[in-house]
């Protein structure tokens, strides 16, 4: 962890990423899509 | 000379509610040894409490609301451990964990069940089925009657909960 304040967007957005990958239900054109999101956010 | 000392105000609470309240818990625990307990960590509470002593007008009232929250607390960690020795229980012996393990496992379900305790009992159901028991969303969501988007929302609720444990 690196101690960053993470912002509340930024926290609902992850939360939301996370419950999409343990569904086992995202496409490749998703997980492309959170690939962004992770480069984004960096 | 008086040699008189100052009774401090939770001293005075002490010396005016402890019989009452141990009492008061023997009625609901039904064993003395229990409620003696309950009632000292009632006045642990109190004295950690921002409450000045001195200040309260229904003393009686705000002890039995700690002590209450202490008896509920223990009846969930009892129900917790109960249904973890039950579930050991069904497991063949050669399964069986070392003590440190059991208290070990104890502890985590405690800490899991004290970190959910404020969402619903159906959203707590959902994220248990998915961290402990390794069901899929859509299991789950057969299993309960739900569609998988209502199990992916309980999910994002409960992990939120985790989160602002961890680092809020």
């Amino acid at each position: 962890m690196s101690g960053v304040p993470v912002t509340p967007g930024v926290r609902d957005t992850a939360i939301d990423w996370i419950v999409r990958m343990q569904s086992g239900l995202m496409s490749a054109a998703d997980h492309l899509a959170l690939q962004h999101w992770r480069q984004a956010c960096a | 000379m008086s040699h008189d000392r100052i009774v401090s105000p939770v001293e005075q609470l002490y010396a005016n509610h402890h019989s009452w309240l141990r009492g008061w818990l023997h009625r609901r625990l039904g064993h003395s040894a229990d409620a003696e307990d309950l009632a000292h960590d009632t006045f642990i509470r109190v004295l950690r409490s921002k409450h000045e002593a001195h200040e309260l007008r229904q003393p009686m009232a705000f002890l039995a609301t700690i002590a209450n929250g202490l008896l509920i607390n223990r009846w969930r960690r009892q129900a917790i451990e109960r249904a973890y020795l039950e579930a050991l229980a069904a497991r063949p012996v050669a399964q069986e964990p070392s003590p440190e393990e059991r208290y070990l496992t104890i502890e985590t379900l405690l800490q899991l069940d004290s970190l959910l305790f404020g969402l619903s009992t159906r959203v707590r159901q959902i994220f248990f089925l998915s961290q402990l028991d390794g069901l899929t969303y859509p299991q789950i969501a057969a299993q309960l009657g739900l569609s998988v988007a209502q199990v992916q929302r309980a999910m994002g609720k409960a992990f939120g909960v985790c989160y602002a444990s961890c680092f809020e």
